[in-house]
């Protein structure tokens, strides 16, 4: 039996390989899992993989809490649980086999669903643990596409099932894109202008981009055809060869549970004349959503963003996700959030065994970052991920009972930095801010071994806004640019740009031609960020002349939005741009330094909503991006990665944001007795930060 | 003997005339010299007193008497601890000094701080440092203790008599300077209540009828609102980019504008009582205008009750400058008050390992403490002849 | 007659009151620039959506946010009037329902503290009042004015860092099972202690304050003299007096007491993780949620008013000589 297992397990891990060197067989076919700039960087192993542990008993191959369902019939067979034995998960990432039991404890604040949601998360695709920032097959059995990659195929897992029992197929997507995700859209797959009557939104309210290419200056919505119950067709209008790891980042899910939704969702279209899927008006749709979660939704829209988008906030809707709620109390400030294992959970581990290990994972929901940080030091949390200043408190008080690890960062550089609009609204900073020699003024007027030493407990090295050092990208001489420190110089440079200042206490530099100081404003979206960081600028730029102030703006992302904001403590935080581009080239308007630039190229480059052409490096810089996004045929590894290194260039150049310290690793303390944990893995969002330790495979051992 | 006897006999009719005088002077006295007097009983009063006094003559001379100004930040102290002064140095006495303050880290990152025994530094009283206003106006730019190098320059050795903040700023200077927000606004703000109490508890408890009712009603609305959303509301409308002065100011008006109506309401209550005394009607009788009725005769008369409540009102600004602060709405860094000191020594990481930092907080309770103190005196005193 | 004349002008007066609070009520949480939307907007963007104006538009029209003020009002009122409180924007659920929720840990958190209060403040004021200007007296109340003096926030956050440092355990928040079986009980109780000294003594201080300055007002009193004279035991008479000055405050604070016990203690609570108002208060007053923080505040007006009048009433039935009822509330 067991050896069966174990050779099913080779049989599927060597279908996936043939997978996809069929696809580098037949000429010009890519290959499935995404591949980009990154790949080529090497990056340290991760700990040493399914080495059977003799003490653990395998002969179990389910938790005993669900044995004893079973045994007392409230459940259905492991066997008729999971996927049938060709298509079921054996997790790769399991470090090493574990047993069953236990749970572990982590914090979250009232609204982190976004926290406490990559613990539990289950994409269609996954960026694989090794922080190479290809993707791999995870809810899919396998995933491929034809030579150009504009038709992707995704094959499903036979037997799945959601986590109420229900069998998982290819209806669930597309019942989920059709349905759920796609905005109204035209015969041609464009979607319906916003201000026309015929005009609606998804019913998560979310268009993501990766469903769309854009073609002749229209963007095109994909068209998703079933084959079978677990195969389906994903087609775009032109390639699409980033499809799946742009769906990794950008949706994650690709599929919601028809069965339970179908009560939910009322289209107006006629698109369905799916007899399981009846016709229902939004006043239905509202009042049934309503009755089955106990709720006073009052537009149907709201309803369904949060039911929708935010389906694992509810405890009654059916999950594929590896850990389920219980009861829907993650608002409740003081009260535990418990998820416990999904019975149906798909994926096993290499000796045939049911994930996850644990029973349940325990969120305490608890706001205020003192009371966290107080029951991390006394040892209470099992996995806590403290904050840079409170680190050293924590891990001196549990230093007997929790382990310290350290993931690399894909932060450029410490929270500390200045991004300056380069659209600013007053014409005269606009000028001032797009200046090189201005940024350099900025960046070298600051002594940074003093924010070194008072920020950061002289743990991080003088360093710009760049690529941290050993990932892939990294440049000492971008690292170091304009970092030491020579207010000399920047006096000099600054009096080249301004009226000229006689230095006198209390009085600032004029703009050049005004009467105006010199003055840069700060928005933040709360008072207490950054104070100190603030008050030691202040003070080095008000010796150059230049006057530091706050505005305190609770709606910081919309003044963003509106161009509002002409500086902003801002830092990027990117694995690499060909696979989350936003944060460093300018596609939106919702970072300070693109400005409108940004609105530019989201109203599909065009000015008429106040978007600014840019021009020069910027433009290089969207050129690049695009590049990248094109890239097909053979050489498109190597027109990514010579683009990738582009951009860096660009940034390495111009400094668009001014950093001043390096990053700080992402620690985790973690309770001894949890096994499992990853040695290194790369903590960033589009990775899922939590989703990398692979929650499912960690198990717990008084040992 | 004689001389002697006589002497005694006059010593002793100066006794009795001395306490002729006392009786005299004590039925003369003014009501105010009987609430000073009365005052004088109250032990905890009068230590209040010369409390509140040496706090505020410290922040009249703050720029002076503090060692550095708010912006004096520096790698080397970051975190210090309160540095220890020493008088021996090798066996031999040398008076006060103290040592440069080095650090390691331990295995966690932590800092650790030693003393660099090698060489003393001396303290020096008017040292020379960064340049200051007093009071706004008076320049200068010696203080009253540091440690100066060998030419008479500042030293960058610093003496923490209250130990660092993690910018490696002096404490004591931030309490200091801090106490010129925290010390004035409750004061400040008092006084625009002070005002408003008396102009609209006064109309309303001199005219009465239809007027009082209106503003009683007023009164009530804002006596039942809890202050929460008003801060929240008003600080809203605190506008951006606006100098630390002006920040100050409105802060003084909030605070001044949610505590007139306790004030208003006993400003009233007082003139409905006094309004029916014989000499009130005697100078209406007289033909004394209204306005100088009130300031002449009306508000001299309930003075004394009104002082304790303004002094039992300033403890209730301070602590409200704190919780606004605790939420963010008030003073931004790197100005500084007390509420502002308070909100940073609230992480548990500062708690846990710098404890020096909660020293704003024992100047805080003091304060409120004394003034709480002081108003307590004062009201037992307030009626002089019981 | 006349008492009862009072009595309908005290009702109507205080119908006049509560109208002019939910005015002010309702303009103060709109205040604060922006609306829900925009709440809702910048989460929007945080999460990575693309917002456009003119959807913006759409969910003002939707959430009814871009109405002017009095339409909202009107609005509001006639659903306060007709017991329909609206429904929560944040959280989505009817505003009493929300409301509802928090009731139970907020009166048990209220009443307690209000209890210890009483049994600290009250002794440390008769004994004060007996022993004026003696060190027993300035030692009770700098004890009982201690906690009024530390910024309850910090207080609290002292308080919970000490029990981790002795207990090994920090303190904070409420157990999640109700006290029913003894064990629960030991362990409420073990949660109430910080709350009830941080809560506990920030209240003391005025109502010592208050009770002391009485004791000492019917301490001189002929009666009390007379009494005294008569060879009426010091027990008896500090009894009888304390009894009387213990009620008056008690019962003129009442309003403030009522509403206190509805509020809670925000920042505390928030501080201490106790899932009490407060904090959902806060919740609502930052999103601009304005039903659920309308329909909060309005109660918490609405007891004080009624606690107010039920104060006043029991003013004029404790003491004959208060005619006017405005009167009665002349000192504090």
């Amino acid at each position: 039996m067991k050896v069966k297992r174990r050779l099913l397990s080779i049989v599927l891990a060597l279908s996936m390989v043939s997978a996809a060197l069929m696809g580098c067989g037949q000429d010009n076919t890519t290959t499935p899992s995404g591949d980009t700039g990154t790949s080529s960087k090497p990056t340290t192993a991760v700990g040493t993989k399914s080495t059977p542990t003799p003490e653990i008993k395998n002969l179990e191959k389910e938790a005993p809490m669900l044995a004893e369902k079973v045994a007392k019939g409230e459940l259905p067979k492991l066997e008729d649980r999971i996927p049938k034995a060709s298509d079921v998960m054996v997790e790769p990432d399991v470090i090493s086999l574990g047993q069953y039991g236990g749970s572990v404890k982590i914090t979250s604040n009232d609204g982190g669903r976004w926290s406490w949601g990559p613990y539990t998360e289950q994409g269609m695709f996954r960026f694989k643990q090794d922080g190479s920032g290809e993707v791999e097959a995870n809810v899919c059995k396998n995933f491929y596409s034809n030579a150009d990659g504009s038709v992707w195929t995704i094959e499903l897992r036979e037997g799945m099932k959601w986590s109420d029992g229900e069998p998982f197929t290819a209806d669930d997507v597309i019942f989920y894109y059709d349905h759920c995700s796609v905005p109204a859209l035209n015969a041609d797959r464009t979607a319906v202008a916003v201000d026309s009557p015929d005009y609606y939104n998804c019913f998560t309210t979310k268009p993501y981009n990766c469903y769309q290419v854009a073609k002749d200056g229209k963007k095109y919505w994909a068209k998703f055809d079933k084959v079978d119950d677990y195969k389906f067709t994903v087609t775009f209008a032109a390639p699409k060869p980033s499809f799946a790891q742009e769906v990794a980042v950008d949706n994650k899910w690709m599929f919601l549970p028809k069965h339970f939704y179908k009560d939910f969702v009322a289209r107006k279209d006629g698109v369905t004349n799916d007899p399981t899927f009846p016709l229902i008006t939004e006043e239905q749709a509202l009042e049934n959503a309503n009755k089955a979660f106990g709720k006073a939704w009052t537009s149907y829209k709201t309803m369904g963003k949060d039911v929708g988008y935010y389906n694992w906030d509810y405890a009654i809707v059916p999950q594929l996700r590896s850990f389920i709620a219980v009861k829907d109390n993650w608002n409740k400030v003081g009260e535990t959030y418990t998820l416990v294992r999904n019975p149906y959970f798909w994926k096993v581990d290499s000796e045939g065994r049911q994930l996850p290990y644990l029973d349940s994972i325990e969120v305490l929901i608890i706001n205020e970052s003192e009371q966290a940080v107080l029951k991390a030091t006394a040892g209470e949390i099992d996995l806590f991920s403290p904050a840079s200043a409170d680190f050293v408190t924590v891990a001196m008080a549990t230093k007997d009972t929790h382990t310290i690890y350290k993931w690399t960062s894909a932060d450029w550089g410490s929270p500390y930095t200045i991004a300056l609009n380069q659209t600013a609204k007053d014409l005269d900073k606009r000028k001032l801010f797009q200046d090189k020699t201005f940024r350099e003024a900025l960046s070298i007027g600051v002594d940074r071994t003093v924010l070194s030493a008072t920020l950061s407990n002289s743990e991080a090295d003088p360093y710009q806004c760049a690529v941290s050092e050993g990932n892939f990208g990294y440049s000492e001489t971008w690292a170091k640019k304009w970092t030491e420190y020579g207010p000399g110089r920047a006096n000099e440079l600054l009096d080249k740009l301004t009226e000229p200042w006689d230095r006198k206490e209390g009085t600032y530099r004029k703009m050049k031609g005004t009467n105006k100081d010199l003055e840069i404003v700060i928005t933040l979206a709360d008072a207490s960020q950054h104070g100190d960081f603030i008050s030691l600028i202040t003070t080095y730029y008000k010796k150059l002349g230049i006057k530091i102030s706050t505005k305190v703006d609770a709606e910081e992302s919309k003044a963003k939005l509106n161009n509002d904001v002409e500086c902003s403590i801002e830092r990027p935080s990117v694995s690499s741009p060909a696979i989350r581009p936003d944060d460093i080239v300018p596609m939106r308007n919702f970072k300070c330094w693109t400005g409108l630039y940004g609105k530019w190229y989201e109203d599909g480059k065009s000015e008429k909503n106040g978007g600014i052409a840019p021009t020069g490096d910027m433009l290089e810089l969207v050129n690049a991006y695009e590049a990248i996004r094109n890239a097909v045929g053979p050489d498109r590894n190597e027109i990514i990665n010579e683009n990738v290194k582009k951009i860096y260039k660009l940034h390495e150049e111009n400094i668009w944001i001014i950093g001043f310290l390096s990053a700080s690793p992402s620690r985790w303390i973690v309770n001894n007795k949890v096994k499992n944990f990853p040695k290194t893995a790369m903590s960033v969002d589009e990775f899922r930060f939590a989703s990398m330790m692979r929650p499912e495979q960690l198990y717990i051992s008084e040992q | 003997m004689n001389n002697k006897e006589e002497l005694l006999k006059s010593k002793e009719e100066r006794a009795l005339e001395k306490k002729r005088l006392k009786q005299e002077k004590y039925y003369m006295s003014s009501q105010w010299q009987l609430m000073g007097r009365k005052l004088l009983k109250h032990k905890l009063a009068i230590f209040s007193i010369v409390l509140l006094g040496i706090l505020y003559f410290c922040m009249i001379f703050s720029d002076f008497i503090a060692p550095e100004d708010l912006e004096n930040y520096s790698a080397k102290y970051s975190d210090s601890p309160i540095t220890k002064i020493h008088t021996v140095h090798e066996g031999k006495f040398i008076g006060p000094f103290v040592y440069a303050q080095k650090f390691k880290f331990n295995d966690y990152g932590q800092k650790m701080y030693y003393e660099d025994t090698a060489t003393p530094h001396r303290i020096s009283l008017f040292v020379k440092g960064t340049p200051y206003k007093l009071l706004g106006f008076i320049k200068g730019d010696v203080h009253l203790y540091g440690v100066k190098n060998e030419d008479g320059t500042p030293s960058d050795v610093k003496v923490l008599i209250l130990g660092a903040d993690n910018l490696g700023r002096d404490m004591f200077s931030r309490i200091l300077l801090g106490s010129k927000v925290s010390l004035t606004v409750p004061l400040l703000g008092t006084a625009i209540s002070f005002v408003l109490a008396v102009i609209i508890g006064g109309v309303s408890g001199f005219y009465g009828g239809i007027i009082d009712t209106i503003i009683q009603r007023i009164i009530e609305v804002f006596m039942s609102f809890p202050t929460l959303p008003l801060w929240m509301a008003l600080s809203a409308a605190i506008p951006t980019g606006i100098s630390v002065t002006n920040v100050y100011i409105l802060i003084t008006i909030i605070m001044s504008l949610l505590s007139w109506p306790g004030l208003a309401r006993t400003v009233r209550g007082r003139f409905l009582s006094l309004k029916k005394e014989d000499y009130v009607l005697a100078a209406r009788l007289a033909g004394v205008s209204d306005f100088k009725i009130i300031v002449k005769h009306l508000v001299p008369g309930f003075m004394s009750y009104l002082i304790v409540n303004l002094t039992l009102g300033i403890p209730n600004m301070i602590l409200g400058e704190t919780s606004m602060s605790f939420l963010g709405l008030g003073m931004r860094a790197p100005a500084t008050s007390w509420g502002v000191l308070l909100q940073e020594c609230k992480s548990i990481n500062n708690i846990a390992n710098c404890p020096w930092k909660l020293i704003p907080l024992v100047f805080v309770a003091i304060t409120v403490l004394a003034f709480n103190f002081l108003g307590d005196g004062l009201r037992d005193a307030a009626d002089p002849y019981k | 007659m006349s008492k009862i004349k009072f009595i309908g002008k005290r009702l109507g007066m205080s119908v006049i009151t509560l109208w002019l609070i939910t005015v002010v009520v309702f303009f103060v949480i709109q205040l604060p620039p922006g609306d829900f939307v925009d709440y809702l907007v910048e989460n929007m963007v945080a999460e990575g959506e693309t917002v456009t104006e003119i959807e913006i538009e759409a969910m003002r029209e939707e959430y009814g946010t871009n109405r002017p003020f009095f339409v909202q009002y009107a609005d509001w009122m006639k659903g306060i009037l007709t017991g329909d409180w609206g429904v929560s924007f944040f959280y989505n659920q009817k505003v009493t329902v929300k409301i509802g929720e928090t009731l139970g840990a907020t009166l048990a958190v209220s009443f307690i503290t209000m209890i210890f209060t009483y049994l600290l403040s009250i002794p440390i004021a008769i004994y004060s009042a007996k022993h004026q200007y003696s060190v027993g007296d300035y030692l009770a109340t700098f004890i009982g004015f201690i906690g009024m003096a530390i910024p309850n926030f910090l207080f609290a956050i002292i308080l919970m860092f000490l029990s981790y440092k002795w207990f090994g355990k920090p303190i904070m928040g409420l157990p999640d099972t109700p006290p029913t079986s003894w064990p629960a009980i030991k362990e409420w109780i073990k949660h109430m202690i910080i709350p009830i000294i941080v809560i506990g003594t920030s209240g003391t201080c005025g109502l010592i304050r208050s009770t002391r300055a009485q004791m000492l007002d019917e301490q001189a009193r002929p009666y009390i003299l007379s009494t005294r004279a008569r060879g009426v035991s010091e027990p008896a008479l500090t009894y009888k007096y304390a009894m009387r000055s213990v009620l008056n405050p008690v019962v003129s604070g009442l309003g403030g007491m009522i509403s206190g016990i509805f509020n809670g203690s925000t920042i505390t609570a928030i501080v201490l993780m106790l899932p009490t108002q407060g904090p959902v208060l806060l919740k609502a007053l930052q999103s601009q949620d304005v039903y659920l923080s309308g329909g909060i505040l309005l109660i918490s007006a609405i007891l004080v008013v009624i606690g107010t009048l039920i104060s006043d009433l029991l003013l004029m039935a404790m003491d004959p000589r208060i005619k006017d009822l405005e009167e009665s509330k002349n000192e504090q």
